[in-house]
Parts: structure tokens; C-alpha cells; sequence
């Protein structure tokens, strides 16, 4: 086989690939800078502005606003999430007979649509006549006079939108915790056991030790999907109320197709990608460092 | 592993079908004209669209409507991504309100040229709905209702604390006072479970109530005439808002109620204010008795909000005017049989139906028609909604949930109807 | 001991099913059902009147199909192009692989959400918006299903292609029959991600789509929620009858997809 035609296979390979990828990422960055850069609603590219959209954004308290949103629901969800994947991978994990029945309840909802975990959310969550209401009510948590508003009031509102989260999206977090447990070793624990060592000093000991770099490569995958959290905010609370639980992605929606101003819109998503990249760089940094050599 | 690629190939297939499947013409359609008609109507009103749009195409068969239902979130949204990306219908609904945004956009064809091939006769129109949808003295849609805003009351309840008159109606005083009064009645008088007011703690039927006591009051929209400045009177806006914050302190209304129209329905509130287009809701609900009025002039002018349903032709690059023709007999054929489209409790856009017996035997319309003459539309401003949404809507809301005080929910509005119309 | 951590681990697992278990049993509740306690939720009568109606009066079923015509599309798609790119960075011998291999590797850095407003414009320009080609192509050039397979790939014993080479094999035929069928759990695992992930995906539809026979069921079923004067009945039999396809299949695949997430860890 010569080398010209293996570089033509090559060619013919990568091909379809690139085809799809240039249109349909690489094309779209161009746009979206020469969008950023003009005046350009839903109709038409009307006139140049230059940065005077940047300088804008820079100065648009919705965008911080829409900015520190999103930042919220990453403090309030990655580390629970960590934590509480964690604790789940642990219940699948132990030799029990209800082994697979954990597992699969826990993934479970990790694969119902985005939509339907919205609904369900916020029909549980109603006042007066939503389940959650009324089962603190039957347990006297909650006097029978008494409403709790879920979603009109901030904090209730974020408490419902990161539970709702966490519990669609724990169970895929669950799993890579539960490949990584399996992966340790058991002579690991038998060595120690001999040792003398405790149930509670094995965990703390070679558990959490062993499982430091799925942690990591979770902590970075979760804090990038969570800034790029969208759906179940828009279809829960709508940002509300009053735009305090608006995040970034959401704002760039509504700025582009509801006041039809793409290019401010454009705009706004450069500024987020620039926050991304700064994140996976750090990320490929400490990874670097942790592990001594290249990334992954 | 040969069957998997093949049944990849054949999926690659199926999406170039599907590719050449959407940019197909449309098929041949012998002699008809086929009309793809955009609506955002839910419900009862979607139910009467329906009807309309069938008895149309019997009775004329050479032109064939087809509804296209979008939700009402994403309806303007669609419309205009749609209409740019050439696939836009070649009739829709668009709002009074929203027309301006539509039309300073290109959107909308104006139709002047065309009424005279449609037989469209402007004059025939009720001339406070139609002053809504001309732009430099063109004519740019069919109206075919106004929906203005409206109070619904539970006989049954009313009549239990001694509020109702001989002829079904509310006993109410058109005073601040008295409306107060009226409320607190009802409050001491029902059992605990019925609110006197059905109300959502916010959204826009808090907006539609205060633009039809700031109305009521005198104020007239919070643009300038010239359109580039805010115009708010100040003192009157906060007068209507203090006044519907009150109405919560009070606990006239249940808060943060997840859904008011469904409270109304159920009998668990006395009265609610909202726009006609319940009125065929409730009639169709077993047990209630209720009765409809207009918005009492408690601050003395007869005013309300309202909106109005118009029919627009989208502009679109290969414009057949053969559609356009047709597409305009239809709107203006509805707008002539609005006694069918009024069953779902609209106003018709056209006095001459007021005087059918098909509209005249409608129960509880009569008693709000007149209100179409005191509707009091936004001005011709391509920020109506953004200033509706992020001027008022939001403040309002911030308002009634105790974080801004009504001055400063007042100020916040004036500052971002500047912004909005400086943007 | 023991036990309370079992019962707490009970405890956990009812949380987690009580939300599907609740949106199942409202709606097969009769429209209108009275609530005295929290049991009537879940107890008797029931009724199946909701699901006859929401299958003869809303779209949902042409809803179910795009969305499974959308994301087998996209999955056999995204398969066959990043197992092609990846087979030739990985095997083939060619000028610029390293730079190629950067392009693609730069990819991993595009979060699409961050380029959805100029996706809409390019997607437009091309006039593909509104139709399953527009819905699916967007998606088909995937960098971390290359990034992923290609690893697989290097990891395949040199020896094992340099012989077939040897024995004459073509390169089509060593990428045919030794490649992919010794890397069909990682292309499984891909698949079942990607699947998944267009199945949900719901940014891009909703932009892309504005006719009702297009919709998938993510942007769908919001169009059945809106409008006032809902009951409970209703939207519970939507959400139910949208997934119950999606918990079926969960259930006859679970061990591959629990595999595949773990196999490849999951896709931002």
C-alpha cells in the first residue's frame, strides 16, 4: 500500500466528518463574532457596531445578574451533587440482594426527558394542591392553614430547581462513582483488614483516596453542564421570580428571539465561552499537575 | 457488522430524504387556493376558530384554510423566525398591540391595494378597534374582535352577601371606597374557603388591571406621542398601583394562586377580573351562575384595557397575489360572522353584528359590547411588549411579592421604559 | 446498625421513584378527582379515559416518532462519522494528522449552547430550519465521540492490523471487519449517550422548529402545558405516555447503558 493512496483514504475518512463539523461548529464561531459585531435581529443583518455591544454587556446589570444566576446554581449543585453521587454509588454498591433494584432507581430518571422532570416538578411543587404541599401537611410539618410557595419566593424556588436537578441527573454521576468503586481493588481492603483497620478508616483511608480522579473529572464535567443549565429553569420558573433565578443561557434566548436582537445575543454567548474555556484550561492544568503528566 | 453499516447507510439515506422531503413545492392542488393560517388559540377560543375555518372552506370551496396552532409563548417568536426564513404562513392572528413591532419590521404586507379585491369595506368596522391597525394612513390588518378587560362575579355568592340587585347585577358603588367596601363584604360574609377575588399575585392580568385603573384615571400609555421617551404620570400610575396592592393586603385575593381561572371555575372566589374571553369558558360549566360586567369607573372615566385579534398577511418573497387575494375574504370573512368567533366571548369588531340575532340571542355579551368603545389601546410603539414585559410585568410583580414599594416600582418602570425605547 | 442504614437506603430509593410513581398514578386518576388526603393521589378509581383522549386529540404520537426518528439518525450518524475520523487518526498514515487530531481536540472546548444564536443564522442560511435535516445534522459531528474512539482504536494491537495488511486486506476491510467489531462495546456505549442526548435535547429543537408536525417530544409536550384552567389528569398522562417508551427501553438496555455511561463517562 503507498502512501498517496492511504492518505487519500485518510482524506475520504475524515471527510463526512469535517463536513459537519466546519458547517455546524466551526462556521457557527465565525458567525457568531461577525454577529457580535453588528446590529442583527431575527429579519436581517442591519448595520456595524463594533464592540459597542461588549461595552454594552459590560454594563448591562441582567447580564451580571443572568451571570451570577447561573454561578448560584453552579455553588449550589456541584458540590451537592459530588456528594450526593457519592452516597449513592455507596447504597448500589453494597452486596445486597436489591443491588440492581438501587442502581436502576437511582439512574432512572437520568433518562426521562428534560420536559417531563420539569412538569412533574412543577406540579409536585404547586401551592394548595401540589403532593409536596400536601404531604407536609399530613405529617404536620406544615399547618393545615399554611402554604408554602415554592416558586414565588427566591430561595424556595432555587431549593426546588436543584433538587429537581439533582435528582434527574444524580443517577449518571452514581454510575461513574460505581465503575470507579469497582475498580479498586479488593485485595486493597483485605491487606487492610488484616491490618486491624475499621470499616470507617477503610473508607476514609482507600475509598475517597482511590476515587480522586473520577471526583475531578466529575467536579469539571458537572461545573460545565451546569453553566450551560437552561431547560428546567425555563420550564419550571421561567427565571422567575423576578428574573432571580434567570440564568445566562436563558437571557441570551429571550434577548435573541423574544426582543429579537441577535447580535447583542451573539455577543453574550462570546462572553460564556470565554468563561467555559477559562474552566476546562484550568482544569486541563490541575489535571497536568495532579497527574504528572499530559491530559487525557 | 456489514448489516450495521448498511443500516447506517440506509439512515443517512433517510436523512437526505428527509432533506429533500421539506423543500418540496407544494402539490398539485387543482384550481384551489391552499392557505396556511397561523393562530395562538387555546381553548374555548381554539374551539370556535375551528369552527369558523371549517364553515369557510364549505362555503367557499376553491379555497382551502388549514389552521396551524402555535402555543401563545412561542407564537410572535415563530412567527417572525419563520416569515425571515421564508417559510412563514400566508395568514395570521397577530395582536394590536404587537402590529407595530410587526410592521416596522417588514412583516406585514399592507393591504389597501388588496381590500378592493376582497371586498373589504373599512368603514364597516367599529372605528376605535380599527384607528389600532393604520400606520401612516395604511391599513396593515383585519381586525376581528377586541377582548377588553372585564369582571366576572358567582351570583350565587354575591346574592349570599346581600350584593346582588334585582337584575342580577353587582351592588357597587363606582368609588374607590365602594369597590374597597365591596370586597370586604364579600370577605366577612362568605364562608373562608371562597375568596372575594380571583387574581394571580402578578403577571399580566395585575398589568391589564392597573392599565385600566391608570386609564380610568387619566393616564394615557407610558410612551410619549413621539414614541422615543417614556411618559409616565406618575402620580396616577402609583395611585392604580397602591390601590391593587391593596386589594392583596387586604386578603381580598389568594395569594400566589397557582392557577385563578380554574378557582373562579371550581366556586372558591366571588368575583374575577379578567378579559371577555372566559365568558364561553364558563358557560360551559356545569353549575356556575354567574354574571359579567364591565369594569366598574371606580376612579371616574369609563376606561379599560383591551386588546384586539387581527388577521395579517406576513410578507413573503414569492407573494402570489391570487393568495393574498384570498387569504384577505378570508380574515374579512370572519371579521364578518364575528357572532360565531363572539360565542367565545370576544367583542365583535364589526357594529352591524351587534344587531344579528344570532349574536343578539349570546346571553352575557350584551352586557360588556359598550365596553368596545372605551378600550383604550397601547400607542403604535415597537416596544409595547418588551415595555409591557420588562417595565411593568416585572416591577408590578416585584411589587405585589413586598420587594420594591409601589413609589419605587413606579420609578423602576419609568427608568426602563427609557431604556427600552433608548435601546 | 444495620438496619437503619437499610432503612434509610429504602428511604432514598422511595424519593427517588415517589415523582414517577405520583406522575403514573394521577394519570390514570378521572379528570376532577377530589383530594381528601395525600393517598387519593394514588388509590383507586382509576381510569384510563385521559390516555385515550390525549392519544386521539394532541399530536403525541407523531411527536414520539420524530423524536425517535431524530435520535437514531443522529446516533447512527454520529457513529459512522466519528468511528471513520477516528479509524483514519488513529491507523492511517497522512500529512497534518497531528493538526487534524488538534482541530478536532479544540472541539471538546465548544460547548454548543455557547454557539446556538449563530448556529440559528448558519442553520438559516442554509435553509434547513423547520425540518429533520436541520434537527439532526447539527449534531452529527461529534469531537468527544472521535476523541473516544480513537483512544479505543490506539489501544487495538498493532500486530493485529500490520498481519491483516500483510495478508492483503484493504483498508475498508481492515476498518470493517476488525476494527468496528472489535470496538462494538465502545461504539455501543457512544451510541446509547448520544441517543439519549438527542432524545432530551431540547435548546435546539425548540429554535430549530415551528411546525407542530416537526416537534420532538421535549418541545411538544410544553405546547400541551400552557393555557389555563389545567388539571392535574391531563398533563401527568402526557408526561407519562412521553416516557413510557424511553423507561421501556431503559429497562430492556439497562446493563449496556449502565456500561456505556460508565464505559465513556458522560457528555457535557
Amino acid at each position: 500500500m503507498n502512501g498517496k493512496r492511504e492518505g487519500m483514504f485518510a482524506f475520504l475518512f475524515l471527510l463526512p466528518f469535517f463536513v459537519a463539523y466546519v458547517l455546524f461548529t466551526l462556521l457557527p464561531m465565525l458567525k457568531g463574532l461577525q454577529m457580535s459585531l453588528y446590529k442583527w435581529t431575527l429579519i436581517a443583518k442591519l448595520h456595524f457596531v463594533g464592540l459597542d455591544q461588549y461595552v454594552q454587556i459590560m454594563r448591562d446589570p441582567e447580564f451580571w445578574n443572568a451571570l451570577w444566576n447561573t454561578t448560584y446554581f453552579v455553588i449550589l449543585s456541584t458540590p451537592t451533587m459530588i456528594v450526593l453521587a457519592l452516597g449513592l454509588a455507596l447504597v448500589a454498591n453494597r452486596n445486597s440482594r436489591l443491588k440492581t433494584f438501587y442502581r436502576s432507581v437511582f439512574f432512572l430518571p437520568s433518562v426521562l426527558s428534560v420536559t417531563v422532570i420539569s412538569y412533574v416538578g412543577l406540579f409536585m411543587f404547586r401551592p394548595y394542591t401540589g403532593l409536596v404541599n400536601n404531604v407536609l401537611k399530613w405529617l404536620h410539618v406544615l399547618p393545615e392553614n399554611k402554604e408554602i410557595f415554592w416558586l414565588t419566593d427566591e430561595t424556595n424556588a432555587w431549593l426546588v430547581l436543584v433538587a429537581v436537578t439533582l435528582w434527574w441527573t444524580v443517577g449518571i454521576n452514581m454510575i461513574l462513582y460505581l465503575s470507579a468503586l469497582q475498580d479498586i481493588p479488593d485485595s486493597m481492603y483485605e491487606a487492610a483488614r488484616l491490618d486491624g483497620a475499621t470499616d470507617r478508616q477503610l473508607f476514609w483511608y482507600i475509598t475517597l483516596p482511590s476515587l480522586r480522579p473520577i471526583t475531578s473529572t466529575i467536579l469539571l464535567l458537572q461545573l460545565i453542564a451546569s453553566y450551560k443549565v437552561f431547560a428546567q429553569i425555563w420550564l419550571i420558573t421561567k427565571g422567575g421570580p423576578l428574573n432571580q433565578t434567570r440564568p445566562i443561557i436563558q437571557y441570551i434566548y429571550e434577548e435573541g428571539f423574544k426582543n429579537n436582537n441577535l447580535g447583542y445575543a451573539a455577543a453574550m454567548s462570546y462572553v460564556l465561552f470565554l468563561i467555559l474555556l477559562i474552566l476546562s484550561l484550568i482544569h486541563m492544568k490541575w489535571n497536568q499537575r495532579a497527574e504528572g503528566g499530559t491530559p487525557a | 457488522m456489514k448489516r450495521i453499516g448498511m443500516l447506517v447507510l440506509s439512515f443517512m439515506v433517510l436523512a437526505m430524504v428527509g432533506l429533500a422531503g421539506c423543500s418540496q413545492a407544494d402539490p398539485a392542488n387543482n384550481g384551489k387556493v391552499e392557505l396556511t393560517y397561523w393562530t395562538l388559540f387555546d381553548g374555548g377560543d381554539g374551539d370556535y376558530m375551528n369552527q369558523l375555518i371549517q364553515q369557510f372552506n364549505k362555503t367557499h370551496p376553491h379555497i382551502q384554510v388549514k389552521n396551524v396552532k402555535i402555543s401563545w409563548d412561542d407564537y410572535y417568536t415563530k412567527l417572525m423566525t419563520a416569515v425571515s426564513a421564508g417559510k412563514g404562513p400566508d395568514v395570521a392572528v397577530s395582536h394590536t398591540s404587537k402590529l407595530p413591532e410587526l410592521v416596522n419590521q417588514g412583516l406585514a404586507v399592507p393591504l389597501d391595494e388588496l381590500a378592493g379585491k376582497a371586498n373589504v369595506n373599512w368603514a364597516s368596522f367599529n372605528q376605535n378597534i380599527l384607528k389600532s391597525i393604520v400606520y401612516d394612513g395604511r391599513h396593515y390588518a383585519v381586525p376581528i374582535d377586541t377582548h377588553p378587560l372585564i369582571l366576572y362575579y358567582n351570583k350565587k355568592y354575591l346574592k349570599e352577601a346581600g350584593l346582588l340587585d334585582g337584575q342580577g347585577k353587582p351592588i357597587l358603588e363606582p368609588t374607590p371606597e365602594g369597590f374597597v367596601k365591596f370586597f370586604a363584604t364579600l370577605k366577612e360574609k362568605l364562608p373562608s374557603d371562597v375568596a372575594p377575588l380571583a387574581q394571580p399575585t402578578g403577571g399580566q392580568d395585575i398589568y391589564r388591571l392597573w392599565w385600566a385603573l391608570y386609564s380610568q384615571l387619566g393616564g394615557n400609555d407610558v410612551v410619549a406621542d413621539d414614541l422615543k421617551t417614556a411618559s409616565v404620570d406618575k402620580e396616577k400610575a402609583l395611585k392604580a398601583l397602591s390601590f391593587i396592592k391593596d386589594l392583596f393586603t387586604n386578603k381580598f385575593v389568594k395569594l400566589n394562586d397557582p392557577d385563578f381561572y380554574k378557582t373562579f371555575q371550581n366556586q372558591k372566589a366571588a368575583v374575577m377580573i379578567t378579559g371577555v374571553w372566559a365568558t364561553g369558558m364558563w358557560e360551559k360549566t356545569k353549575g356556575l351562575d354567574f354574571g359579567a360586567a364591565p369594569l366598574p369607573a371606580i376612579f371616574g372615566k369609563e376606561a379599560t384595557w383591551g386588546d384586539s385579534h387581527t388577521l395579517i398577511l406576513p410578507v413573503s418573497q414569492n407573494a402570489d397575489e391570487e393568495k393574498q387575494v384570498a387569504a384577505l375574504t378570508f380574515a374579512n370573512w370572519v371579521a364578518d360572522n364575528g357572532h360565531i368567533w363572539a360565542q367565545a366571548g370576544h367583542i365583535p369588531s364589526k357594529p352591524a353584528i351587534l344587531e344579528k340575532p344570532e349574536f343578539k340571542k349570546l346571553p352575557y355579551r350584551s352586557d360588556y359590547v359598550s365596553v368596545a368603545s372605551h378600550v383604550v389601546f397601547s400607542k403604535h410603539s415597537d416596544n409595547n411588549w418588551s415595555i409591557r414585559d420588562q417595565a411593568m410585568i416585572k416591577n408590578f410583580d416585584a411589587c405585589l411579592q413586598n420587594k420594591l414599594t409601589p413609589e419605587q416600582a413606579i420609578e423602576n418602570m419609568e427608568k426602563t421604559v427609557n431604556d427600552l425605547l433608548q435601546k | 446498625m444495620k438496619w437503619i442504614y437499610r432503612f434509610l437506603s429504602i428511604c432514598l430509593a422511595l424519593i427517588f421513584l415517589v415523582p414517577v410513581i405520583w406522575m403514573l398514578a394521577v394519570s390514570v386518576k378521572v379528570e376532577g378527582f377530589k383530594l381528601d388526603s395525600v393517598f387519593d393521589w394514588f388509590l383507586p378509581p382509576y381510569s384510563l379515559d385521559s390516555y385515550k383522549k390525549v392519544l386521539a386529540q394532541t399530536p403525541l404520537l407523531t411527536w414520539t416518532g420524530n423524536s425517535f426518528i431524530v435520535a437514531t439518525a443522529t446516533t447512527a450518524l454520529v457513529v459512522l462519522l466519528s468511528s471513520m475520523a477516528a479509524f483514519a487518526l488513529s491507523v492511517l498514515r497522512f500529512r497534518f494528522k497531528r493538526l487534524v487530531y488538534m482541530i478536532v481536540l479544540a472541539g471538546l472546548m465548544v460547548p454548543g449552547e455557547a454557539t446556538i444564536i449563530p448556529l440559528y443564522q448558519v442553520v438559516k442560511d442554509l435553509h434547513l430550519l423547520d425540518s429533520y435535516s436541520g434537527l439532526i445534522l447539527p449534531a452529527i459531528a461529534s469531537p468527544f465521540a472521535v476523541v473516544v474512539l480513537k483512544s479505543f482504536y490506539d489501544a487495538l494491537p498493532g500486530e493485529l492490523l500490520e498481519s491483516a495488511e500483510l495478508d492483503g486486506a484493504g483498508l475498508w476491510t481492515i476498518y470493517s471487519r476488525i476494527v468496528l467489531p472489535l470496538t462494538k462495546p465502545a461504539m455501543s456505549s457512544i451510541a446509547i449517550l448520544t441517543f439519549i442526548g438527542s432524545w432530551n435535547s431540547f435548546l435546539w429543537p425548540y429554535l430549530c422548529v415551528s411546525s407542530s408536525e416537526l416537534f420532538t417530544l421535549p418541545i411538544g409536550v410544553p405546547t400541551l402545558m400552557s393555557g389555563y384552567t389545567r388539571d392535574y389528569v391531563i398533563p401527568m398522562t402526557v408526561n407519562s405516555l412521553s416516557s413510557i417508551p424511553i423507561i421501556l427501553l431503559f429497562l430492556i438496555f439497562e446493563k449496556q447503558i449502565v456500561k456505556g455511561v460508565s464505559l465513556t463517562g458522560l457528555k457535557g
